[in-house]
């Protein structure tokens, strides 16, 4: 009684090259029709590269690869009849257009030209001597399918091969697309882990939608924003022991720690509070007049901003409106000293979804409102729209 | 949606390498010898131990190892990325190759002690043997094999390394064939699982 193999066993016959020839074909057939089989048998064979990766490193002796590629030379001079031009030139999709072309024209010129060679050929045999005696007509159709098929035959040889190399690299570039799309859901994956930090720079409406790269940060925003990192990675000292507790809004908490200071929104502050309705980008451009970009992250449910005074003018009152598409709204007012400042402004959850800020066209807008001199100016940022 | 930058994980290293892999035997399969040498200082190390492992005689392990490239170089055209990945095709084509060496050296004896005298071997090799580098990599699978319970280790290796059919194994070791097969399936995706888990 012949052994019945389960399918998962059959794979790993397969895997291990443990069937026979017939049973191969037959399994192979299988694996053509079956993601589950193929998805199997590919587990399975990464289950024996794990094995053969158990083996105690060892590195080959030099002389192998002189005598590998001694062989592969001598093999390569055996095998090349085209010169490597013409080889790679057959190799693609052009060479198969162009040999269909030139043996379809090919086969068009013969199939024409049949009927009178071989009348022409019968007429000088001796029983045409008789102008009066047609030609046989059952040889002319006979003939001309005979000699047409021997153009099919190689026509449809270079046109296999062909259809063979495009397979092969059509697969090839399916295997790329698939590591690639696997890799992007990854990353996608990654970055709705609520514990990542993310980071982006608000720009002016004005650029919102221009292609111009954002100007360079100031020294001292670049400062403040690896303070706010550091801060956030809980890497700087106790802020109620070497922090200056200089003061803060209702609610606020202002510390300063090595020439930055840190306020700290509490949650929902003002948080129905800012009436202003968010402009549109375009809107928004004729109102604001700063071309500076704002560094930001975030880190959880906090949105977190640096500013300083090439942001805005020191002693400027600030107000604060994070909105998103949706208005949701929230944020708060602080004063800029001559310290750069980092912001911390709590998120609530309509604001985060997968860990990252959504909005329904892909932006969040930060205003400013900055009064001087009794005038008051209102300056609009936007996260950059997502690709 | 926002998008921001991401770290580049494990996992993406690792199609990175399938990707550099496939790539190169595009290469060879187009005739590009460049390739091959690409191939051979990225891959090289493993196929040859793996062959030192299986032929247990360094001479003959160069010769395959020499025929193992020379016929990744000729066979590269026939590589189906649907079938396999790039490092387990030549894995096999050097298996492959290894097992007819093994074939060629003498009717092999099935039985209780063959099965026994094959053990030992495997285990000596791994435990005698002394790795020219150190392979983080190797030592992780090295690790996952050994933690297999022990019939089921012998049983992979034997079929792998050795070449032994399911059912010699099972009549060598008085197992049901059943029971075999199931470890070898078992063992392997556990040994897959491993590798999974290193990378990531």
């Amino acid at each position: 009684m012949p052994d019945l193999h389960l399918p998962e066993d059959e794979a790993a016959l397969y895997v291990f090259g443990g069937l026979s020839a017939e049973e191969r074909r037959e399994f192979e057939t299988r694996l053509a029709q079956s993601d589950e089989l193929r998805s199997l048998v590919r587990e399975l064979e990464e289950g024996a590269v794990a094995l053969a990766q158990a083996s105690p490193r060892r590195q080959p002796p030099q002389q192998i690869w002189k005598r590998i590629e001694k062989a592969v030379a001598k093999e390569s001079k055996a095998t090349v009849t085209f010169p490597v031009f013409w080889v790679g030139w057959l190799r693609n999709g052009w060479a198969a257009a162009a040999l269909c072309l030139i043996g379809w024209l090919l086969y068009a010129f013969l199939a024409n030209r049949h009927p009178t060679e071989i009348i022409t050929s019968k007429i000088l045999q001796p029983q045409t001597v008789s102008a009066n005696s047609n030609p046989p007509v059952r040889t002319q159709v006979a003939a001309v399918p005979l000699r047409a098929t021997n153009v099919d035959l190689k026509l449809l040889q270079a046109r296999a091969q062909e259809i063979g190399e495009l397979r092969r690299k059509i697969a090839l570039m399916e295997m790329e697309a698939a590591q690639l799309s696997r890799s992007l859901a990854r990353q996608g994956a990654a970055l709705s882990e609520s514990n990542r930090i993310k980071f982006c720079q608000l720009i002016p409406a004005s650029s919102a939608n221009a292609d111009a790269s954002a100007p360079p940060l100031s020294p001292r925003l670049q400062h403040a924003m690896l303070m706010a990192i550091a801060r956030e990675l809980n890497w700087l000292p106790v802020e109620s022991k070497s922090g200056v507790q200089t003061g803060g809004g209702p609610g606020q908490t202002l510390v300063s720690v090595g020439g930055v200071d840190f306020v700290d929104l509490p949650p929902n502050t003002n948080g129905v509070a800012y009436p202003t309705p968010v402009p549109q980008r375009a809107q928004a451009a004729t109102t604001e007049s700063s071309d500076a970009t704002i560094p930001v992250f975030v880190a959880g449910n906090k949105l977190v901003v640096a500013l300083d005074s090439t942001v805005v003018p020191p002693d400027s009152s600030v107000a604060f409106t994070v909105t998103d598409a949706n208005q949701n709204q929230t944020g708060g007012t602080v004063t800029l000293g001559e310290n750069p400042m980092v912001v911390t402004i709590p998120l609530s959850d309509a604001f985060i979804h997968n860990g990252l800020i959504a909005t329904s066209d892909g932006y969040l807008a930060v205003s400013f409102s900055l009064t001087s001199s009794g005038v008051s100016t209102t300056s609009w940022f936007f996260m950059p729209t997502s690709p | 949606m926002l998008r921001f930058a991401g770290n580049g994980s494990p996992e993406d290293s690792q199609d990175a390498e399938v990707r550099e892999d496939a790539r190169l035997l595009a290469g060879i399969a187009d005739g590009d010898q460049h390739a091959l040498a690409s191939l051979y200082r990225r891959r090289g190390s493993l196929i040859y131990s793996l062959l030192v492992r299986m032929l247990v005689n360094e001479m003959e392990a160069q010769d395959a190892m020499q025929d193992a490239f020379v016929a990744i170089w000729r066979r590269a055209n026939k590589y189906d990325p649907c079938r396999s990945s790039p490092l387990g095709w030549m894995v096999m084509v050097a298996r492959g190759l290894a097992l007819d060496r093994l074939r060629a050296r003498s009717r092999r004896s099935v039985n209780h002690a063959a099965y026994e005298r094959e053990v030992v071997s495997l285990e000596m090799e791994v435990n005698g043997s002394r790795p020219t580098e150190r392979d983080e990599l190797a030592a992780a699978c090295a690790s996952a094999l050994h933690d297999l319970p022990e019939a089921q280790g012998h049983a992979l290796q034997l079929a792998f390394l050795r070449g032994w059919t399911h059912e010699e194994i099972a009549s060598a070791a008085g197992e049901p064939l059943g029971t075999i097969k199931a470890r070898i399936r078992r063992g392997l995706l556990a040994l897959r699982k491993a590798l999974k888990d290193y990378h990531a």
